[in-house]
């Protein structure tokens, strides 16, 4: 309900997941809607777009719509393996340690801390080098090496719950560790996951388009980030052949923007008290402090 | 000791052992491979046992896990990281020399991004919902979302012909005066540090707007304004200097990466820094290359993370207390 009203209220929200959703459709059925082969030649090479090929054909005459396509297959699912590995692993450890504390919480902070400051890319290239290229491996070690972030709101978030009232009611009525993290601690942590993930899904989109770039994609898949190196790779520039260049990038452009609009939405549409920190920098009023803002 | 230079110290330690961990990491990261380096690199058809054998020895494949680890460490204290596997070139040398290439390149880049995204970014929040702002907005984030090895090519099939698209230098340029030499660097320079520079542009003007907004909500704007200073003054004088917080972390994280920074950049553009170094290592599968880049990356980083926590103590002395 509530995700309904917040969507009527807030167009970029809408517009965002919109542009996720086609794109997901699109991966789904890519199959069905490639209008060629994405594999053999159907026209010219480097032909310009036309009726029959709506995106031009590329170095080899394969059609770009339908690598287009075919890409968004292994693009998204690069995207979304890589974002879930991220939140679950990150969303786990940022709720055990926050609500745990103690020794638990200062590991899991030095870890984080330190995956934080090693620079993302140039690593994920190194592993990349030397354990493996396939989609598979390229999934796992964007989805490792992107909990960071996740744990760190998270457990920051987990860190002051821990000391609402309504959990330490919980407790004081009995409830157990397990059943006070699902009950009182999951729901309020939920949107900030779910926020999470959409934003992940745009970084990893990006770091496998990145991946790709340097050379360590999938060699038997197509992806936008493929398609990209290829382009490069195959003097597409100096053909003059914009079509085989401009596509892929508009597409890893939209499904970025679509998460981060949506992301932002969100964790806006979810979070109330974000809403009244907005209005409050324009606003001044003199309500009494209530007991919630101590905390 | 008062509590600044505690904090200080505390800092360097950490950033100490972080590098340390890092330094670690890589040892572990590259001797899991399978296999070991000669292995890899003696497949060639006549390769004995022998030879293989005296390999080993030389690069002190033999001893034992520990031993290596030690040795390893001893000789990066020396600044030696190995030699190249494609050339036997000393690690160390290879990656100084492509950073020397990079760093200038990058840092103006880099340079243009911040000062101009920051500027952007205060102006869209001094004009916070009328449609410069929304525009300022739109356009930052979707320079925000765009693949950059994707910019670069646009960039280069806009201005093939009139602008050196590709490579650092001229090679058709005989015994070149000072000022054409100079001059050619800086059209080569061009394209990929305007390329760095939109993307870098996009995330100042961002963070910037937002901690500036913050900002001028705070109560001492209010009374800067009731004071009737001008506006110049309210935000510049008063609001920017408390919204600069964030945007010295985001500048020295910047800093910290402008070595890295550039790794699509420069491949994009044929720039011959550590970016394509890294590509080149890659394709080469040139393991001690790799990780001499990988080394110097992380330290860089790490030092410049440090950089930024002093920095952010001496602007807040809250952050010692």
């Amino acid at each position: 309900m509530s995700l309904l009203h917040a969507l009527a209220r807030r167009p970029t929200m809408s517009v965002g997941i919109s542009i996720l959703i086609a794109f997901t459709l699109m991966a789904v059925f890519a199959s069905g809607l490639e209008p060629y082969s994405p594999v053999a030649p159907s026209g010219p090479l480097f032909g310009a777009p036309s009726s029959a090929h709506w995106l031009g054909t590329d170095d080899a005459g394969v059609d770009m719509l339908s690598l287009i396509i075919a890409g968004s297959q292994n693009s998204m699912l690069v995207g979304f393996a890589a974002a879930i590995i991220a939140v679950l692993l990150g969303g786990a450890l940022g709720i055990i340690s926050g609500y745990k504390g103690g020794w638990s919480e200062t590991g899991v902070v030095a870890v984080t801390d330190f995956f934080l400051v090693i620079p993302a890319l140039p690593l994920m290239i190194v592993l990349a080098a030397l354990f493996g290229q396939s989609i598979y491996q390229i999934v796992l070690i964007i989805g490792l090496l992107s909990w960071m972030s996740v744990t760190y709101v998270v457990r920051a978030l987990v860190h002051t719950l821990r000391e609402r009232g309504f959990v330490a009611r919980a407790r004081s009525l009995g409830a157990g560790d397990r059943y006070i993290i699902r009950h009182h601690i999951l729901p309020h942590v939920a949107p900030l996951l779910v926020a999470q993930t959409v934003l992940t899904v745009a970084a990893a989109v990006f770091l496998e388009a990145a991946l790709a770039f340097v050379g360590l994609g999938d060699p038997s898949r197509i992806s936008w980030g493929t398609l990209i190196q290829t382009a490069f790779d195959r003097t597409a520039v100096s053909a003059g052949a914009w079509w085989a260049i401009v596509p892929p990038g508009v597409c890893i452009a939209l499904v970025v923007l679509g998460c981060f609009l949506t992301g932002q939405a969100v964790e806006e549409a979810m979070n109330p008290r974000l809403g009244h920190a907005h209005v409050s920098h324009r606003s001044f009023s003199l309500r009494t402090p209530t007991k919630d803002d101590e905390r | 000791m008062s509590k600044r230079q505690r904090y200080v110290l505390r800092r360097a330690g950490a950033a100490a052992v972080i590098a340390f961990v890092a330094i670690t990491f890589s040892f572990v990261l590259f001797r899991a491979l399978p296999g070991d380096a000669v292995s890899n690199i003696a497949q060639s058809p006549r390769m004995t046992l022998e030879i293989k054998e005296v390999l080993r020895r030389n690069f002190g494949l033999d001893q034992p896990l520990t031993t290596q680890y030690v040795l390893y460490l001893g000789q990066l204290a020396h600044g030696n990281m190995g030699r190249s596997f494609q050339d036997s070139r000393p690690v160390t040398e290879v990656v100084l020399r492509a950073a020397a290439n990079t760093i200038p390149m990058a840092a103006l880049g880099t340079l243009i991004g911040m000062v101009v995204g920051t500027l952007i970014g205060v102006t869209a929040a001094y004009r916070q919902g009328s449609s410069l702002d929304r525009a300022i907005t739109g356009t930052s984030m979707v320079l925000y979302a765009l693949p950059v090895q994707w910019l670069g090519l646009l960039m280069i099939a806009l201005f093939a012909g009139v602008l050196p698209t590709s490579g650092m230098s001229d090679p058709y340029l005989i015994d070149p005066s000072f000022m054409a030499t100079f001059q050619d660097r800086l059209e080569h320079m061009l394209l990929p540090s305007t390329c760095m520079a939109l993307l870098l542009f996009g995330s100042f003007a961002l963070v910037v707007r937002s901690s500036q907004l913050e900002a001028l909500a705070d109560d001492h704007v209010l009374t800067a304004r009731a004071k009737g200073y001008r506006n110049r003054r309210v935000v510049w004088r008063e609001a920017f200097r408390s919204a600069m917080l964030p945007l010295v972390s985001l500048s020295t994280l910047t800093l910290g990466f402008l070595i890295a920074g550039g790794i699509l950049t420069e491949t994009v553009f044929g720039w011959p820094g550590v970016g394509r170094l890294t590509v080149q290592a890659v394709s080469a599968r040139d393991y001690p290359l790799l990780q001499g880049i990988f080394l110097v990356i992380t330290l860089s980083v790490v030092f410049f993370n440090f950089l930024g926590d002093i920095l952010h103590a001496v602007l807040d002395p809250r952050v010692t207390q």
